[in-house]
């Protein structure tokens, strides 16, 4: 993505603008309270936005990939005619918090790979992200600030900071040039340092707040890669449930599952994916019944692997945005990849 | 293509199954339009006794019912448990665990001697069952999706995953993780009912039974964590799993 020019907007001006277009009908989605969480939801003002955390049940992924999504549609009479279902609607995600920037940007570039994810693609095509920075951790669990992850890369349309009065603006895209280009003003020298003050402190506070990662994080391929037969993945995986809570909420797993269905009539049907996750048991399972990835520490092992080894390798950056949520779902406490990760680096250099 | 003959059958329950398929809506007509329906008590006093699937609910708890559902099976291409009572024994074998004679006084008072009560059963414990329709009572659209899939002769897909994945799809705050708690058998139960219980704040009592592999052991120390007694964790199982590891 080309580097577009930052600015400043006055926050007022900014959630006026907002309000403004969920008045005209426009979809917006932000973090709001669910019970003692937070989750994804339309928004009719932007009051109802919370900014600062706790994190969401689950990521904003379910906009771009939902949980259930129909693929196509089929009937069989005398020749099979298909109806591919290609669809996106231009909606606005606002209050991203930047683990799951990173993470949209990760799963854009996985769905874009060989074979492009039409079905992804389409729906990003119309979404408008405006992530907003963390200042203060949003729960004990995450550990961005571990994962090189307090920042967006790239993959958002506006990125705001709050400033107080104003948000500081990144803008990221046309789109999101565009939607404040009335309301925005050029950057001071002052801006600009009042900006690198505050993520000093931000910074300042990750640190002495979020658990430490023991090994280096460029270290990781390596640390699992010596450490595939370790006995800290049965250790870990005696006490899981295979109940996949780890993979649903996760910013960057992407894997699915595809189901055809027909009518009583056996004239029509669809095929739809829903998501699936390599800590379920029968996700490694083939049509003739055997299971090829047994053993709850093997797919616990897995799934830490293609976070922290597979996938850095594969994209050269970690796939584990530190968004602490598996951490939080998990009732035995054994997938945090930061905790496995220190476990191993713990005994691995005994 | 010929329509194929369907029967329903009940056995010991409440028939909440049958009454699930009755308020299908128009979809009932699918139903009516896709298979010839000869056996019917919930719909229709008529008894026809040529049918190739049965669809059976209800539990195994007379000798008479022995006899009666191995008639089912002879006459039947196909049998399909249809709820938590033929899946799994259902609420029915909470009396297993009961002393027999105070609960056949309990139930008949002084003609207990009538009826020849035995132990409830899931009826895979007398018959050979060629598919499962779990819940308590079915799901509307399982049971449509398992239908065709029968009439395809396709093994309908039922998850082996646990509940959780439903409530987490449903964005639910996890039960556990409620300012008051609630113990939960979500994470060792059958998922496919989209989490309807967690998703109005009740606990999960497995209903559609217990995963192929469930964690127990991890599951009873996290209800211990909460402060469940063994009481407790034994009452979840009785709901509707009282019978795993004795059947077959």
């Amino acid at each position: 993505m080309k580097k577009m020019k930052n600015c400043v907007v006055t926050k007022r001006e900014l959630l006026d603008l907002i309000d403004r277009k969920i008045g005209e009908g426009k979809e917006v989605i932000a973090p709001a309270k669910q019970e003692n969480q937070a989750n994804f939801k339309r928004i009719k003002s932007t009051r109802e936005i919370l900014w600062e955390g706790p994190q969401t049940v689950i990521p904003p992924k379910a906009f771009l990939f939902p949980q259930e999504e129909e693929l196509m549609e089929y009937e069989v009479n005398d020749e099979i005619k298909v109806k591919v279902k290609v669809e996106g609607k231009p909606i606005i995600l606002l209050g991203i918090h930047p683990c799951d920037m990173n993470g949209t940007t990760l799963l854009d570039k996985v769905f874009a790979e060989n074979n492009l994810d039409e079905h992804y693609l389409k729906k990003r095509e119309f979404v408008t992200i405006i992530g907003a920075e963390c200042l203060v951790p949003c729960s004990t669990e995450s550990f961005c600030y571990r994962k090189e992850s307090v920042l967006p890369l790239e993959g958002f349309d506006l990125f705001l900071t709050d400033m107080g009065k104003n948000f500081f603006v990144e803008v990221g895209s046309k789109k999101g040039k565009s939607l404040i280009s009335k309301i925005a003003r050029k950057t001071t020298p002052s801006d600009a340092k009042k900006l690198r003050k505050i993520r000093r402190v931000r910074d300042n506070l990750f640190d002495k707040e979020q658990r430490k990662l023991k090994p280096k994080l460029e270290d990781l391929p390596k640390l699992l890669r010596e450490n595939y037969d370790s006995p800290v993945w049965d250790e870990h995986g005696s006490r899981c449930f295979n109940c996949g809570s780890c993979n649903m909420v996760c910013p960057t797993c992407y894997c699915f599952d595809v189901r055809d269905y027909m009518e009583l009539n056996l004239k029509r049907g669809n095929r739809t994916r829903f998501w699936d996750g390599c800590l379920l048991t029968d996700f490694t399972k083939v049509a003739s019944g055997e299971i090829f990835r047994e053993g709850r520490g093997a797919r616990l092992r897995h799934r830490t692997n293609r976070k922290d080894w597979y996938l850095f390798e594969k994209w050269e950056r970690s796939f584990c945005t530190g968004c602490g949520r598996c951490g939080k779902a998990c009732l035995t406490k054994i997938v945090d990849p930061l905790d496995i990760e220190n476990e191993l680096y713990d005994r691995w250099k005994r | 293509m010929k329509k194929p003959k369907v029967g329903f059958f009940e056995f010991t329950c409440c028939e909440g199954c049958q009454l699930t398929v009755l308020s299908l809506g128009d979809k009932l007509l699918d139903l009516f339009e896709s298979v010839d329906i000869v056996n019917f008590r919930e719909a229709s006093s008529y008894k026809g006794q040529d049918y190739e699937i049965a669809f059976i609910e209800g539990s195994i708890s007379t000798s008479k019912d022995i006899e009666r559902i191995k008639e089912i099976r002879a006459r039947a291409k196909i049998c399909v448990a249809l709820g938590a009572c033929a899946h799994l024994g259902g609420v029915n074998a909470i009396r297993n665990f009961q002393r027999q004679s105070d609960v056949r006084w309990r139930t008949y008072g002084d003609k207990a001697w009538l009826f020849d009560s035995i132990l409830a059963q899931p009826i895979d414990a007398v018959i050979k069952v060629d598919h499962v329709i779990p819940e308590c009572p079915i799901d509307k659209k399982e049971f449509l999706r398992a239908t065709a899939s029968i009439l395809l002769g396709k093994k309908p897909f039922i998850p082996d995953y646990p509940v959780c994945v439903d409530c987490k799809m449903k964005a639910n705050v996890c039960l556990f993780h409620k300012p008051n708690p609630i113990a939960c058998m979500g994470p060792v139960t059958r998922a496919g009912c989209g989490a309807v219980c967690p998703s109005v704040g009740n606990a999960c009592e497995g209903c559609r039974g217990l995963i192929p592999d469930p964690n127990l052991s991890a599951w009873e120390e996290v209800l211990k964590e909460h402060g469940l007694s063994i009481e407790d964790i034994l009452k979840f199982y009785h709901m509707y799993n009282g019978l795993m590891g004795v059947r077959r």
